[in-house]
């Protein structure tokens, strides 16, 4: 009897102690910060999003006028996409984020020499880019040896493509 | 002689007649009295009765082997560990540590600390502003630069894979 007693006090305890947690309103897992970990540049850009127009201004104040228009044309881009483009992109960028620091330099450095390209020529390394990220490595490395890719693209941008390759995923 | 009672200090001359701590003088003049005061008369006979019991009283004798078992009783308390001894005196806290640590429990569960787990937020507003002063705008530049450089290499695929130039 006393041994049902105490169970029966431990069940009560039991209850009393997660009714709290059952009490907690569904939501994504959420992904704590360590202690002194900087906050994310994804977190301080949904952070401005979130802003009003006029804490965004005292944000941007701190830069000199023609990198405040950049950041202001990059930012309203940013805020205007769609939820699915936004998503579409930090997915891409965190990806980007997680490659070392030398190499997102390479990768920036890349991208640079792309820009050089003519327009036309840019909208053909970009197509093939995206074909190339979807692939697996081995696939990626089979079409970069391949006649056809060779014949499609000059040695600059066939060098630019390449090294791009290399550093996805 | 003036009545003790009358006087109030009849109870120390009554204890004094009666143990003969008195004087010869005071005891002859209580006496001179006594044969006149009735009420001291009957009060001296009865206290005198009183010392007489207690001088008839005997105490009763020791027995031979008290003393031995006092001892052996001290050296049997002396043996008991400091823990035992402990032990006794945490007794009647037992049930006071349970009521605590009962209200404790309640506490936990239902005081104001569990309910608001995190301090009060500052309004949005004042919120917002520390995060504008606090934001890395180097970073955010960065973030965006690289976010516009990624979003210039994302553009949907428009030519079939593996399709050659000019053919």
């Amino acid at each position: 009897m006393t041994a049902l007693r105490f169970a029966a006090a431990l069940m009560l305890a039991a209850g009393l102690l997660s009714a709290p947690a059952a009490a907690r309103p569904p939501g994504p897992p959420a992904r704590w910060r360590q202690p002194g970990e900087p906050p994310s540049p994804l977190d301080l850009l949904e952070r401005l999003r979130m802003m009003s127009p006029e804490q965004r201004e005292l944000f941007l104040d701190r830069l000199p006028p023609q990198r405040r228009a950049k950041v202001e044309r990059h930012l309203r881009n940013y805020i205007d996409m769609t939820d699915a483009e936004r998503a579409r992109l930090r997915e891409q960028y965190e990806v980007f984020h997680q490659l070392p620091p030398e190499k997102q330099q390479v990768f920036r450095n890349l991208f640079a020499r792309f820009l050089n390209q003519p327009p036309a020529r840019q909208e053909l390394m970009r197509d093939e880019f995206q074909r190339l990220r979807q692939m697996t490595p081995l696939q990626r490395q089979r079409r970069l040896d391949s006649f056809q890719f060779r014949r499609r693209f000059r040695p600059r941008e066939q060098e630019i493509l390449g090294r791009l390759a290399m550093l996805l995923p | 002689m003036r009545c003790p009672v009358e006087v109030g200090n009849d109870a120390e001359v009554l204890v004094a007649y009666a143990t003969g701590a008195m004087t010869p003088a005071e005891q002859e003049a209580f006496e001179l009295h006594m044969a006149e005061c009735s009420a001291c008369r009957e009060a001296a006979s009865r206290q005198k009765a009183v010392w007489g019991a207690l001088d008839a009283w005997r105490a009763p004798d020791v027995s031979a082997d008290f003393d031995g078992r006092l001892q052996m009783r001290i050296a049997v308390h002396d043996r008991v560990s400091w823990w035992r001894r402990l032990e006794f005196s945490w007794k009647p806290a037992i049930p006071v540590g349970i009521a605590c640590a009962a209200l404790f429990g309640v506490f936990l569960l239902h005081g104001p600390a569990l309910h608001t787990v995190a301090p009060a937020a500052p309004p949005a507003a004042v919120q917002s502003q520390q995060d504008a002063q606090k934001m890395d705008v180097e970073e955010v530049e960065r973030a965006l630069d690289d976010m516009d450089m990624l979003k210039q290499l994302d553009a949907p695929a428009s030519t079939p894979a593996g399709s050659p130039e000019g053919s």
